[in-house]
């Protein structure tokens, strides 16, 4: 019974490093942001809370912050909001 | 021990591994080196003057697509352009990342504005922030043409789309296509065809001879050694043996597959170098490209569909074949199946003549209606085909079901091309025979994986052999090895036929790669969601916390408190509370990285709870009396205790219960709170002495004196008897018919002292009778 668990251990380890494709970004200020994401061909808008990681942009987008910066996103990638700027990981 | 060992480190280097290939699969963080303000704006300009170039790029790309709005292949094109275009974009953008980093880095410690400042800080200030909302501008540049570009993207899978729809039902006028006419451009097509060839056969000879003898020399050379090396590699595999009068299923199931797979795909790769290597030396005229193309489309098609149908029918080995037909059927439908192949593809060939020499509409209605017909009527007669023998030899029709299907395919399709739907005809003619190409390996897959989990079949075929050997497994093992591999082949077969399926219908990879990718990573119920690769990443999580527990709990037992000299029911006691505690402690963990929401399940298990409550109070009790019991151990495992009643020896403390075997060698199973709850008695708690009392009886008319002696000296000469405590015999009482005696005698070892006891007493009514007392 321990074997067939070992062998299905393993095989799972194999598949689930599966590509997990957003980039993650996290707020670490106190107040909330309005980010604008351009992705595809719309753009929309994402809040983000104080605090809070969200996960956006599976295939690449450009992405504005409410004080002007503009961010290019492509893949998995991790960035946090401080001060209001943009800091990747 | 050293196995697991072994296998435990391999595990951590798998996963190491893979771990480690996904991070470097992650974009590398770019050096930046300190670079000045002028090259700055230097590359800000040249970023400038390259958005620009993409700009006018994709204006062209847009008039190219208005123009071009009916032919599907120019659309493909300009959407690969249009793709990678997007990609520039982002890379652009991505490029100037570091820059910013920079820029942000420097305008934080200058600060904000003060009021005393250098001069020099305030313009360094204001040159960063220009080159800032340089950059700002650009991206914003950048991005309004990405969202263009990606616009302009979905613009062409809509029309594509619509035009799909359109062939599909586009009726055409039969009557103007099915009369003389046909037959004179028909010849003047074919006079085309045999001008273009001819013409590009004279050029090639006059001027690119020696190229075209090396390009075909090497091509033969590829299809020598491919034919030759794939039967000599992989020839035992995929050979039906002549001889072979009883061939395993699972063996026949690996032929009809391997010798599907590897001709074709030898096949592939000859026709592939064929086309660079003609490509590469330029040969080729662009017409003459496209027949060529074409053809071998077909060719490798056709193949396929040979080979698939005649190891899945294999006409003349009977012994072979994979569903029990009658041999003449065999035979029959062998034919039927490649001569609709054959008609579907000479169909699509044909039409790419028609392309390349712009011949008139009525040739290409004309010819695909006949090969439509033609199609329709071979499917139903596949339908009508009677391959199985029911129990008395006679002729058994298809399943109805799989009837039916054959039915309406090949009734649509006569149907469609009769009424004019041309466009309709032809599409449901190549599905019929690619998607029922890759239909019918799935299921040759499928019955494989069954095939596999049968019992014993995997440890009898080669491969179950040869690991059995290499690993030293026994055959449950290799069974459940059996019932994993069929496992994966049954999801392998789904996870490369259905993408199959779906890409030849004309949908793109990234559309599914997103949805298996959304799919699996978030299904909505309502409000409630849980995503696929977040139940598979809990289960593993929890498999490794249970894993590491019973390592760890292995290794504490083993190393550290058997070394220790720790007392057997104290190890016990901790391995168990520490097996919970990591059962428990991975079961959290594996909850929380499967993402699963708990808290809309908290407002009904609130309302369950009273009751579960209610229903669980005695197990909650018994499990905490189980907790209690194994920190503060009043007894341990092989202790001889009396509770609730029953005396034995204890054989298990669980969770809940704990085991007693009394002397009759029964199991009494008992709940522990009967343990915290009542009076235990533990004969062997603190160390095995005990006392034994064995009343006497004596006659009243005895000597009570000399009894008492007798008695005393019985149980002091014992061996058995301690002489510390010493032993000793109490005067209890009289009645008028008798003395009662009490011989109360320490033993080392209470637990057996039934042949002490047997001893004593026969002494006792030895001596009695010697002496002459009565009882």
């Amino acid at each position: 019974m321990t074997k067939i668990l070992r062998i299905a251990t393993l095989s799972l380890a194999a598949i689930v490093p599966a590509p997990l494709l957003a980039a993650t970004i996290t707020n670490l200020d106190e107040v909330e942001y309005t980010l604008v994401i351009a992705e595809g061909s719309s753009q929309s808008q994402v809040t983000i809370g104080a605090g809070q990681s969200i996960e956006i942009c599976s295939q690449g987008c450009f992405l504005t912050l409410p004080n002007g910066d503009r961010e290019v996103l492509t893949g998995p990638e991790q960035f946090e909001i401080r001060e209001g700027r943009v800091k990747f990981l | 021990m050293m196995l697991s060992i072994r296998f435990l480190t391999r595990v951590l280097l798998l996963l190491l591994l893979l771990l480690g290939g996904q991070v470097l699969a992650q974009e590398p963080v770019a050096d930046d080196a300190a670079s000045t303000k002028a090259t700055g704006l230097q590359v800000n300009a040249e970023q400038r003057t390259e958005i620009a170039a993409i700009a006018k790029r994709t204006d062209l790309l847009k008039a190219q697509l208005e123009l071009n709005a009916t032919d599907d292949a120019v659309l493909v094109e300009i959407r690969t352009q249009l793709e990678e275009i997007n990609r520039k974009l982002l890379a652009s953008g991505v490029s100037f990342r570091p820059r910013l980093e920079t820029l942000n880095a420097r305008l934080d410690e200058i600060g904000d504005p003060a009021e005393d400042e250098p001069a020099s800080l305030a313009d360094e200030r204001q040159n960063l922030t220009a080159e800032k909302t340089d950059i700002n501008t650009l991206l914003g540049e950048a991005e309004a043409l990405s969202l263009r570009v990606n616009g302009m993207i979905e613009e062409i899978a809509r029309t594509r789309r619509d035009l799909f729809a359109n062939t599909l039902s586009r009726r055409y006028d039969i009557s103007a296509a099915v009369n003389q006419d046909v037959w004179r451009d028909l010849r003047a097509e074919s006079a085309k065809v045999a001008s273009a060839v001819g013409s590009w056969v004279s050029f090639v000879l006059n001027y690119k001879l020696s190229s075209v003898l090396i390009a075909t020399g090497l091509a033969l050379l590829a299809a020598i050694t491919l034919a030759v090396g794939s039967r000599r590699v992989f020839g035992r595999l995929f050979v039906a043996e002549p001889g072979e009068l009883a061939p395993s299923y699972l063996g026949r199931l690996s032929v009809t597959f391997w010798s599907t797979l590897i001709p074709t795909a030898a096949l592939c790769v000859f026709l592939a170098l064929t086309w660079f290597f003609y490509d590469y030396f330029g040969i080729l005229r662009r017409d003459i490209e496209q027949l060529m193309v074409a053809l071998f489309n077909v060719i490798a098609v056709v193949f396929f569909v040979f080979r698939l149908a005649s190891a899945f029918f294999s006409p003349n080995l009977p012994a072979w074949r994979l569903l029990p037909m009658r041999t003449p059927a065999a035979h029959t439908l062998f034919w039927l199946v490649f001569l609709t192949a054959l008609v579907t593809a000479a169909d699509f060939f044909g039409n790419s003549v028609n392309e390349v020499m712009r011949s008139p509409l009525s040739l290409t209605v004309a010819k695909s209606f006949f090969a439509t017909i033609l199609v329709g009527i071979l499917v139903i007669v596949i339908a009508r085909v009677r391959p199985y023998e029911d129990d008395e030899g006679n002729p058994k029709a298809w399943h109805p079901l799989l009837r039916i299907v054959l039915y309406l395919l090949g009734g649509g399709t006569l149907v469609a091309a009769l009424l004019g739907y041309i466009g309709l005809a032809r599409f449901i003619a190549q599905q019929i025979v690619i998607t029922g190409a890759i239909l019918t390996t799935m299921y040759v897959g499928y019955l494989s994986a069954s095939a596999i989990s049968e019992i014993g079949a995997f440890s009898r075929s080669r491969l179950g052999k040869k690991l059995g050997a290499r690993f030293k497994l026994d055959e449950a093992s290799e069974d459940q090895i059996g019932l994993i591999l069929s496992m994966v082949i049954n999801i392998l077969v789904l996870a490369i036929g259905v993408p199959l399926i779906f890409l030849q219908w004309g949908f793109r990879w990234g559309d599914i790669s997103s949805w298996t990718y959304n799919f699996a990573n978030e299904i909505k119920i309502g409000s409630f969601s849980f995503s696929l690769i977040g139940i598979v990443t809990g289960i593993l999580v929890f498999l490794i916390g249970y894993f590491g527990t019973k390592a760890f709990q292995r290794w504490l037992d083993g190393k550290v408190m058997a070394r220790g000299r720790v007392d057997a029911g104290v190890r016990n006691s901790v391995s168990t509370a520490v097996g919970y505690a990591g059962v428990a402690l991975a079961g959290l963990i594996g909850l929380s990285a499967a993402g699963i929401d708990l808290s809309n399940l908290a407002l009904v298990a609130g309302a369950l709870s009273l009751g579960i409550g209610f229903g669980l109070q005695n197990i909650v009790n018994n499990f905490v009396s189980g907790l209690i019991l194994l920190a503060e151990r009043p007894f341990k495992v092989g202790d001889w205790i009396v509770a609730g009643g029953f005396e034995g020896n204890v054989r298990k403390i669980s969770v809940r219960a704990t085991e007693i075997e009394t002397f009759q060698r029964q199991t009494v199973i008992m709940p522990n709170s009967t343990f915290i709850n009542a009076a235990v008695g533990n004969w062997t708690h603190r160390n095995r002495l005990g006392r034994v009392d064995i009343p006497v009886l004596a006659h009243y008319t005895n000597d009570a004196r000399e009894v008492h002696s007798v008695l005393m000296e019985i149980v002091s000469a014992h061996p058995q008897t301690l002489k510390n405590p010493a032993p000793s015999v109490t005067f209890d009482g009289f009645t008028d018919a008798a003395l009662n005696f009490t011989i109360k005698a320490f033993v080392a070892d209470i637990a057996s002292t039934s042949s002490f006891k047997n001893e004593l007493r026969f002494q006792i009514v030895e001596r009695f009778k010697a002496e002459g007392i009565k009882i």
